[in-house]
């Protein structure tokens, strides 16, 4: 009976805030309670722009994924296969790899405009790095006896690569694009809540500028509901393609 | 040991030689990037792409100046209080909801929902909340990017191997000596590797807390240059992240190297026996 339990530590948490929004006069401004800010929840999922705001939004998360996961992937292998490549690439790729995509939000809304194209291009970026980090881990992490067999074997690259080089970086892989997931809807929410591109992060935005203190906490429940959709599936997918590794964590 | 073990003579004689090629693999590419783009960029009128020397000349004033100084160390400080208060919490909260399964049955919704919050959106919450002071900055980066710390302490903590608690209780440790000697060293691989998740999204979020109600820090610049045209400007902030973030990722490289000495030295003995 698990789901009774946290069933009952979600209504602790409610109890708690509605209490504090209710009973504190000096957040009274601040705070909207609990109940009303479902309430406006409630009439926001009801509102067909509201969806219209989270479809953006999740559109730009996935293709940003899937996109950033495709170049990342190969390059990562390629990287990964060669010891000298990658101590030539190290430093380079260490100096790029933690410069956050917001710094280049306006050059790109300047060059592609206010539109997916540019949400998608810095979704991508921010995807990128994680999971070329992890694939070129993956790489490294290939057990060498069992490549010196595929070799002696004579399996040919195609085979190589799909009995040996994917299952065996696919784990950690797979926590690359699990930490880009994350990176990926903070990218997307914030071109909407700077790049001005249309999407949940521009309505809160809105909300704030307008003072509705109610809508932003409506709204970034929601986030938090869609959020809470991407790592649910990401948790499912990994569970299901790695039943068979024990070193999962 | 080792001494006696290695054959001494050609290794040491190639060691120097080694460490050369190595040093040389390492910082030759970086070189060669630089130098191309010196020559690339040399005279460009394009203004995405300004000249490489315009742009290290900035960096050169921008940053390592004392004013630059002066916008740097705010946004570290931030970053070091945020992760700092982060990594307690994520420790000894995860670590707590390890132990019990009730605590997690209980907690766990509510935490799943709270770390799918992308923490930009509590911008706007947390100025509403807190005002546009340092605080609700270092609020932002700590609730960001407690979550892989306090998922990777909880994880641990439970998967400590049952041979070892069994262990513990037969030796009759006290709880505080359990807690030292066998949990949280077990805890540690895990822990750490969550730390090392949790370092990469605070340092993303030193430039997302500045992104409003801010004047100041190194987020605030580089966006108010992007903002303003001022590419030189722009790029010079992105390298001194680059090279922020490289520092950082070498710091803790070394800090997880020495928490994990035990494991990696296990590890090493295992692969000789």
């Amino acid at each position: 009976m698990s789901w009774v339990r946290g069933a009952a530590g979600v209504l602790m948490v409610a109890v708690v805030w509605e209490l504090v929004a209710r009973t504190v006069p000096s957040v009274h401004s601040y705070l909207p309670p609990f109940t009303t800010t479902v309430g406006r929840l409630a009439e926001l999922v009801l509102d067909a722009s509201t969806w219209t705001a989270l479809g953006e939004s999740a559109l730009t998360w996935v293709s940003g994924l899937v996109v950033g996961t495709l170049l990342a992937v190969p390059i990562g292998f390629a990287i990964g296969a060669s010891a000298w490549i990658q101590r030539v690439t190290r430093v380079v790729m260490e100096i790029f790899k933690p410069i956050p995509p917001v710094v280049f939000i306006a050059p790109m809304v300047l060059l592609l405009g206010t539109d997916q194209k540019m949400k998608i291009v810095l979704v991508s970026y921010a995807v990128f790095w994680p999971v070329l980090m992890q694939a070129i881990a993956g790489i490294e992490g290939i057990d060498p006896i069992a490549q010196r067999t595929a070799v002696a074997f004579r399996i040919r690259r195609a085979d190589r690569l799909r009995f040996l080089v994917f299952p065996a970086a696919w784990p950690y892989v797979m926590t690359g694009l699990r930490i880009a997931a994350s990176l990926a809807l903070i990218a997307t929410v914030v071109t909407e809540l700077v790049g001005g591109a249309p999407g949940i992060g521009q309505n809160i935005a809105v909300a704030q500028i307008n003072s509705q203190q109610t809508d932003v906490y409506a709204l970034v429940l929601l986030t938090g509901f869609l959020g809470l959709a991407v790592n649910r599936t990401f948790d499912r997918l990994e569970r299901s393609t790695l039943e068979w590794h024990s070193g999962r964590s | 040991m080792s001494v006696l073990t290695t054959p001494a003579g050609p290794t040491l004689r190639r060691r120097p030689l080694r460490l050369l090629l190595t040093a040389v693999a390492y910082l030759l590419p970086p070189a060669l990037l630089t130098w191309w783009l010196w020559e690339a960029t040399a005279g460009s009128t394009n203004y995405l792409f300004p000249p490489l020397s315009d742009i290290l000349t900035s960096l050169r004033t921008d940053w390592f100046s004392s004013a630059g100084l002066e916008q740097i160390w705010p946004s570290l400080r931030n970053l070091l209080v945020g992760y700092a208060i982060a990594s307690v919490l994520g420790i000894a909260a995860g670590a707590w909801l390890g132990v019990s399964i009730g605590l997690r049955q209980l907690f766990l919704p509510v935490i799943d929902f709270a770390r799918s919050v992308p923490p930009p959106v509590l911008l706007p919450l947390g100025v509403v909340l807190l005002g546009i002071d340092n605080a609700m900055k270092v609020a932002v980066i700590a609730f960001g990017c407690i979550w892989p710390t306090l998922y990777g302490a909880m994880e641990g903590v439970r998967s400590t191997e049952p041979v070892r608690r069994s262990m513990s209780a037969v030796f009759r440790l006290r709880s505080r000596e359990r807690w030292r000697m066998v949990v949280l060293p077990g805890a540690a691989p895990l822990i750490v590797a969550g730390m090392r998740s949790s370092l990469q999204i605070a340092f993303v979020l030193i430039v997302i807390s500045e992104l409003i109600a801010s004047n100041s820090g190194i987020g605030f610049s580089v966006l108010q240059a992007s903002r303003t045209f001022q590419y030189a400007d722009m790029w010079a902030g992105a390298i001194l992240l680059g090279l922020l973030g490289l520092l950082l990722n070498l710091i803790f490289g070394l800090f997880a190297s020495r928490v994990l000495r035990w494991r990696d030295e296990e590890v090493r003995a295992r692969r000789m026996s």
